[in-house]
């Protein structure tokens, strides 16, 4: 074929070249139209379905807590703005930058810095945290110099805050994050990451009803995953705050326990009302902020809370477990009674005390070592003579002993509404032959357990709640902080007389009042009405004894029981002090006056007295 | 006056897809991200529009000689401003800015329409048909140089659309298409080689491609010399592909992959890819309607002013919209080529389908970028892009064609 030029085609060859050249322009646009055929026309639904997904965020609502308040309704624990700062999804690098601006303002070390980057880019999609809960002298400085800051976001969230902080941690505890285990267990199924849990305490035992139900909104975001506002198409679903909580604590009585406490290093008071068994302040030392553990805590400092040979996370009211020593003898002298021993009238039962007891090849010494001389019931109590009871363990037999010690449940959980607590122990035939095995023990174990020495153990709270009992002619109530009626409270009698109870009173009023008696020096002087009790010393293998005590008030008609231990307190008189600050302390608060005068009192002021 | 002259019909097609294009981008501007940064594109390609009216109207004031007898110098020019753009820039460097302004030129698009005027000058004033490699060398070379300057920006995308001008026109000088196709059968066996290589296909497909172009070689008794070449060059590239590939680090090889599978990469270059298609699959038959799009109001597309404009279409006016686009676009390009055919003049016959071809590359390039078809490579879609430059060079080819259509029957 010769070549003409192009100006020398044939009509009909430049037909067919323009023919074919559209064909060939034909061909991409018939596929092009084939394949936008098949994504809008077939496959429509899907694409629909992902545009949707795509522009809708759901934003979760935590609920509200409940509020807890105590038995006035003075607010303990409450909900308070907290603002973490945020970065939107931006590059990498942009993010570098911009934590770099940051990094003076919030204190972040390049360390932490590059902690942040890296945790950004598993989940480049959502808005990354860098510092939650911070200052407001910070919120001020981000919100003024915002637009230096691009891609800032200020969040406003709700934090748990204690208004006295320590004072109540070990009632309120603590909330935290809920962590992925939590996530699993079928009690928290509505539960996100994120959410607060109850941690401890109160918090604790009571997060089904504070928590809530969690609500959620639904935003149209943007690619940058900017909320833009509502989504048209779909309310929100408000959250449903939790439920407030009321308590039996007194903060007032609260707050002066606290303060009486304030010396101890290592102690516990608790104070209950013993017709009803509403326990009216609780104060374990050493204590924690709960404040601090609740707003993000640092690994670190969290670890020294943990490991402190103190062990300030221990309620030690309801898991600390001490020989309850001489406060113990009344329950020896309710089974005395109870086996008649000692009889009501005349109070039968009188021994000559020469400083202890021969028993087998052992002497079993009496805490005064000159002996108490001729004595009788009420006088062994109130002077905590060793050998009377000695001589009444005798009589009534270990295999007795324990056995009514059992059926009393005293050392039974006393089912306060705190988690964890520990029960006591008392021993029995059973347990010595497992400890200690069948020949290594006798007879002689059961002087011990008559003194409330040896194996014999229970919690602050149990020795309060078996005095409470006593004050109550043997009607019996649950231990518990929630506030609710009385009746729920009720538990079974004692199987003790009333008559072989009220015998107690006289002698545990001498305790505290009688010259004689080991709590002499803790006497309310000037006061219309007298404070009962008994003093302990509780024998501490490795160190000083404990002290303790256990005091009621008014002794005639008991409104409340304090029990406390002082560890290293060497003795009970000495613990009797505290107790007896506590009891001006209730009689001042319910005279009416100003907590804050609390300290000022002294036994010259007058008491209005019931 | 010559504009009384000009083809309405072609006019009428442009204007039609303009109004759709500015349309598209009022649409566009009613982001919300867009909104917040205060600028409005629809009022800005107005503002261009009236400006390149004007340049349409000028560029068909010069008569077809008059174009053919500059566009060597013409040539010439850019490829300096090329040169020099390349010298004097830092990393991507795509424009000059005028002194004294902020108007940016970007020679690689004036190099379009000029590559096309002295590639049509070239064969129109040989005296013989090219039919053997050796004579394919100036060509070549006429459209190599500018493409591998703007490759070298790196524009990709733009000096890819130098391959379809190039072919185009070879094509419409009466180059056998037996030699068109040898010409790209390479590429071809590169990509074979790779898929081979990568064995996604269990069949050896490159092998099968080399004995066809053996056969085609034999059978169409290309000339000696021709065939060796190009057997060896397709022999040494299915060869060396597979060495190649595997002395390339593993982060490489997934680059190159997700150039031509965005899919692969979805927090990537395949996140565009993945919105692009959910904009335009939810769009359905009918589409959300106008200014009603979700995807787009929410920024999931990126670069829907300029790149991804066309996804909006489908989206806000659905598969019917779509289909109108192209439909239009096709006929423009048709009504181009009918208007070549009609053209006495080779050089201006030439130059009308250049101009075809680099408009045909565009469309195809973009349109099938946006559903994964084609790779990301950032060319703009004709008369729906936002963009100064680029709608300047349309227009200026429009006035050209304008021009031809005056003078089509002068000889």
């Amino acid at each position: 074929m010769p070549y003409r030029g192009l100006h020398e085609e044939s009509v009909s060859d430049r037909l067919l070249k323009a023919q074919v050249a559209k064909v060939i322009f034909l061909v991409p646009f018939l596929l092009l139209l084939t394949v936008f055929f098949r994504y809008q026309v077939l496959h429509t639904t899907e694409y629909s379905l992902h545009s949707e997904e795509n522009r809708l965020r759901r934003i979760e609502l935590p609920p509200p807590r409940g509020l807890i308040t105590d038995r006035n309704g003075m607010v303990l624990a409450e909900n308070i703005p907290s603002y973490s700062i945020e970065l939107y999804p931006q590059p990498i690098d942009s993010m570098r930058i911009a934590l770099e601006r940051l990094a003076v303002l919030l204190n972040l070390d390049p360390g932490k810095q590059e902690q942040l980057v890296q945790k950004y880019r598993l989940r480049t999609q959502s808005p990354l945290r860098v510092a939650t809960d911070i200052d407001e002298k910070t919120l001020a400085v981000v919100e003024e110099h915002r637009s230096e800051f691009p891609g800032i976001f200020i969040r406003s969230d709700m934090k748990r805050s204690y208004v006295y902080g320590k004072k109540l941690a070990h009632i309120l505890g603590y909330v935290g994050e809920i962590n992925e285990n939590e996530l699993e267990d079928e009690r928290y199924k509505d539960y996100i990451m994120g959410s607060l849990i109850g941690r401890s305490g109160i918090e604790a035992q009571y997060e089904s009803l504070l928590h809530g139900e969690r609500g959620a909104k639904f935003v149209e975001v943007d690619a940058r995953g900017r909320e833009l506002g509502p989504f048209r198409d779909k309310p929100p679903i408000l959250p449903v705050k939790g439920e407030d909580i009321q308590l039996t604590i007194d903060l007032r009585l609260q707050e002066a326990m606290h303060s009486i406490m304030e010396p101890v290093e290592i102690g516990v008071m608790v104070a209950m009302g013993p017709n009803n068994g509403e326990i009216l302040a609780m104060v374990s030392k050493p204590d924690f902020d709960p404040n601090r553990l609740s707003s993000g805590i640092s690994g670190a400092e969290f670890r020294e809370l943990l490991f402190h040979p103190n062990k300030p996370f221990l309620n030690r009211t309801i898991q600390g477990l001490y020989p309850p020593g001489s406060t113990f003898k009344v329950f020896t002298a309710l089974v005395g009674a109870d086996l008649d021993f000692i009889k009501p009238e005349g109070k039968s039962l009188e021994i000559t005390c020469r400083g202890g007891l021969q028993f087998g090849k052992r002497f079993f010494n009496c805490w005064k070592a000159g002996g108490h001389g001729k004595i009788d019931y009420n006088q062994a109590i109130v002077q905590s003579c060793d050998t009377y009871f000695y001589q009444l363990g005798i009589k009534i037999g270990l295999e007795r002993f324990c056995q009514y010690g059992k059926e009393s449940q005293f050392f039974e959980k006393t089912g306060i509404d705190l988690p964890n607590e520990e029960s006591g122990l008392i021993p029995d035939e059973i347990w010595y032959n497992r400890n200690y095995g069948r020949d290594n023990w006798g007879p002689g174990n059961m002087l011990n357990l008559a003194i409330g020495q040896g194996e014999i153990s229970m919690s602050p709270l149990q020795l309060a709640n078996l005095y409470a009992t006593i004050c109550n002619a043997g009607k019996r109530f649950r231990p518990h902080l929630l506030k609710g009626k009385v009746e729920n409270y009720r538990l079974a009698d004692i199987d003790f007389a009333p008559e072989h109870i009220e015998m107690l009173r006289e002698p545990l009023t001498g305790v505290v009042n009688s010259p004689l008696g080991t709590a002499r020096g803790s006497r309310l002087w000037g006061h219309e009405r007298k404070m009962a009790g008994k003093t302990g010393t509780s024998q501490n293998p490795h160190g000083d004894d404990h002290g303790l005590f256990v005091g009621f008030y008014p002794a005639d008609e008991p409104e409340i029981v304090a029990s406390a231990v002082i560890e290293h307190g060497l003795h009970g008189s000495a613990v009797a002090r505290y107790v007896r600050d506590l009891i001006l302390a209730y009689i001042e608060i319910k005279a009416g006056r100003a907590q804050s005068e609390v300290a000022k009192i002294s036994s010259t002021n007058p008491t209005a007295g019931n | 006056m010559w504009i009384k002259k000009y083809d309405w019909l072609l006019m009428s097609l442009v204007f039609l897809l303009t109004i759709f294009g500015v349309l598209m981008i009022f649409s566009a501007d009613q982001i919300q991200t867009t909104k917040a940064s205060g600028v409005i594109y629809y009022q800005r390609q107005l503002l261009w529009l009236v400006l390149v009216l004007i340049g349409l109207v000028l560029s068909s004031a010069f008569t077809v000689r008059t174009i053919e007898a500059v566009s060597y110098i013409l040539y010439g020019l850019i490829l300096v401003s090329l040169i020099a753009l390349l010298l004097t820039g830092q990393g991507v460097e795509r424009w000059f800015t005028l002194p004294g302004t902020n108007i940016n030129i970007q020679p690689a698009e004036l190099a379009k329409i000029t590559t096309i005027a002295a590639l049509a000058c070239f064969i129109a004033n040989r005296k013989k048909r090219i039919d053997s490699l050796k004579d394919l060398v100036i060509p070549i070379l006429i459209v190599a140089l500018p493409a591998v300057l703007i490759l070298l920006q790196p524009d990709l995308g733009t000096s890819i659309v130098f391959f379809f001008i190039l072919f185009g026109m070879l094509y419409w000088a009466g180059v056998p298409l037996i030699y068109l196709f040898l010409l790209i059968s390479p590429i071809i066996s590169f990509f074979l080689a790779l898929v081979t290589q990568l064995g996604e296909l269990r069949l050896p497909l490159w092998g099968l491609f080399f004995i066809f172009l053996c056969i085609l070689i034999v059978y169409n008794r290309i000339y000696l010399m021709d065939a060796v070449i190009f057997t060896l060059a397709n022999l040494l590239t299915g060869i060396l592909t597979s060495p190649l590939w595997n002395s390339l680090k593993l982060y490489q090889q997934n680059r190159i992959l997700a150039f031509f599978q965005p899919e692969r990469d979805p927090q990537g270059s395949g996140w565009q890819i993945i919105q692009s298609k959910v904009a335009i699959g939810s769009g359905g038959l009918f589409g959300k309607g106008y200014l009603e799009g979700t995807q787009k109001n929410l920024a999931f597309l990126p670069a829907q002013h300029t790149d991804f404009i066309f996804p909006l279409v489908g989206e806000e006016f659905g598969f019917i919209g779509v289909a109108v686009v192209l439909v239009l676009f096709f006929l423009l390009l048709n009504h181009i080529i009918e208007l070549a055919r009609i053209t006495k003049t080779s050089f201006a016959s030439l130059t009308a389908i250049g101009i075809a071809s680099f408009l045909f590359g565009h469309i195809i390039i973009n349109v099938g970028m946006t559903v994964g078809l084609m790779p990301i490579t950032g060319l703009p879609l004709p008369l729906f892009s936002y963009g100064g430059s680029f709608l300047l060079t349309c227009y200026v080819s429009f006035g050209i064609l304008q021009r031809i259509y005056i003078e089509r029957s002068i000889l």
